[in-house]
């Protein structure tokens, strides 16, 4: 098996790391909680490499972590091992989660597997590419803008970021803090949501985690009113998508459902609140790779003083976009321009939160495209960082509101794929992917 | 909006941060750009009073005050750049007199 995924990788670049003893190695790190048949028992994931797994090389596609062994395992997977799976290597992703088309990887780009000219999608680009080309049955990614929902969509697979809290942070390597969530890859909604049971639930080693609600009695889709945010279908939006939405909208009411057009005025600030909120958890989370206790340190050189330690561990270390977001982070979060920037995203963040509430009173699940375009070429969009973040006006309000959010495949063209977005309320995560696995029904 | 040299000097310091000459043009820029983005925040006016947002819900998370094994010396200082006598080992804090 890992040999078939190593020549198919030479073309791709999903992978940072194949296991060559892939089976061994997760069977050897299995907890007393194993037992034989396991949800997950004989599936082979694949890992994003910002999820720690004790004694293995955990990168976050960054040169500061290039050699950095984990001394923990993450409870994600651990769980995804107890279940009986085998995690046969670690993926790629823009470094430290911070980017749109994994360009951002300080070592190699990954390819789209649907055309190897155009960009997977970021940051979890590697584990949807990896899904997509079947070297895996499923994966792991983490979410914080869209980095599942929106590489999901470019390269044509299921991609599922779940309520905030709903699966354990323990063992991510933290980005914005407020934001992260951990989520799988799977080809249908039915893998993906198998992953999904054994991820979620409350942690100890996590204080912001909860369960999500139970699964709810028999879903049919004419007894579900399913919301158009109008916000999300204006001049942004390529019109060869909006078309395939629309097909499927017309599919929607031809079973029964309900469609109500919606409006939620407060989306069109998300971007900005993210790009506040977010840098500023990011340049309290970064701060801990100061070249003193793990990864790339400056100390080797003897002239140096404490303070330079830092100053070129981190200067070295740290991508371009990474300190572009620490920098602007900084600002948003200092002495003087905390109020203007920091609070007053935080408290947008609120009034995003009480539409998402007051909207999700009137429908049961909200419908959008996932991306306002198709997938780009490398290149295309790395000379305006803004030209890159504007990818995600579509996926960042979810992880504002901490709602459940989902990408699902719904149309083709030519041979790339279009997918739609559904979000639910906090907590539905299991009726969510219901209504997904009914949908992707009506396409069938 | 750009930022000056010197605000961005400022926040480089506060960041750690030993930036080029290059890359101060470049942020200057970049940053000025994000922040003309996110002043349409500033637009913004509450009516009535909008909380700060706590998007887990949740408030004080103990947990039972009983001692429990943490992580081993050894696994503490695997990735440790520069270790002795089983601490990791930093530069001089303090300055001889």
């Amino acid at each position: 098996m890992p040999k078939d995924i190593e020549q198919v990788d030479k073309d791709i670049h999903a992978f940072t790391q194949i296991f060559d003893d892939a089976q061994a190695k997760s069977e050897a790190s299995r907890s007393k909680s194993y037992q034989p048949g396991g949800l997950l028992e004989g599936k082979t994931i694949a890992l994003k490499d910002n999820l720690v797994w004790d004694n293995t090389i955990t990168t976050a596609s960054s040169n500061y972590l290039k050699n950095f062994k984990a001394p923990y395992t993450a409870t994600v997977v651990q769980k995804i091992i107890d279940a009986g799976a085998t995690i046969v290597g670690k993926t790629n992703l823009d470094e430290f989660a911070m980017g749109s088309s994994t360009e951002n990887s300080a070592f190699v780009p990954t390819k789209n597997p649907l055309d190897l000219s155009l960009v997977p999608g970021g940051s979890s680009g590697g584990s949807a590419a990896a899904a997509a080309a079947n070297m895996v049955w499923g994966a792991l990614g983490s979410d914080t803008g869209g980095s599942i929902r929106q590489p999901a969509a470019f390269c044509g697979v299921v991609g599922f970021k779940p309520t905030y809290g709903t699966v354990s942070r323990y063992g991510l390597m933290a980005m914005g803090s407020s934001l992260d969530v951990v989520g799988p890859f799977a080809k249908n909604v039915a893998d993906t949501k198998l992953i999904y049971q054994v991820i979620a639930g409350q942690d100890e080693m996590d204080s912001t985690s909860r369960n999500p609600l139970p699964l709810e009695k028999n879903i049919e889709l004419k007894d579900l009113t399913f919301g158009l945010p109008k916000e999300f279908f204006g001049e942004a939006l390529d019109p060869n998508i909006k078309e395939k939405i629309n097909n499927l909208v017309t599919k929607l009411e031809q079973a029964g459902s309900k469609i109500k057009q919606i409006s939620l005025p407060s989306v069109d600030l998300a971007l900005a609140v993210y790009y506040v909120l977010m840098p500023v958890e990011v340049s309290s989370n970064m701060a801990r790779y100061d070249g003193i206790k793990y990864g790339y340190s400056a100390s080797s050189s003897a002239e140096i003083n404490l303070e330079e330690v830092y100053l070129k561990s981190r200067e070295a270390g740290l991508g371009a976009e990474v300190k572009r977001r620490i920098m602007l982070g900084t600002y948003a979060s200092s002495a003087g321009y905390a109020d203007k920037y920091y609070l007053k995203a935080a408290r947008v963040r609120q009034l995003i939160i009480n539409e998402f509430e007051k909207a999700f009173s009137e429908v049961d699940v909200i419908l959008t495209p996932t991306v306002p375009s198709l997938p780009f070429k490398f290149g295309e969009k790395t000379s305006d960082p803004l030209k890159m973040y504007l990818e995600d006006i579509y996926t960042v309000p979810a992880n504002i509101a901490g709602i459940p959010a989902i990408s699902l495949p719904v149309g083709k063209i030519n041979n790339l794929s279009v997918a739609a977005q559904l979000m639910a309320p906090a907590l539905q995560d299991f009726k969510l992917l219901e209504v997904a696995e009914l949908i992707e029904g009506l396409n069938e | 909006m750009e930022l000056t040299e010197a605000e961005i000097l400022k926040l480089a310091k506060l960041a750690r941060l030993d930036l080029s000459k290059d890359e101060i043009t470049q942020y200057q820029k970049d940053i000025g750009n994000i922040l003309g983005y996110v002043e349409k925040l500033n637009k913004q006016n509450f009516e009535k009073k909008i909380e700060v947002a706590n998007i887990s819900n949740s408030q004080n998370v103990f947990r039972k005050d009983e001692i429990k094994p943490s992580l081993p010396r050894e696994k503490t200082l695997q990735n440790a750049p520069a270790q002795e006598n089983g601490f990791i080992k930093v530069k001089n804090i303090m300055e001889k007199n």
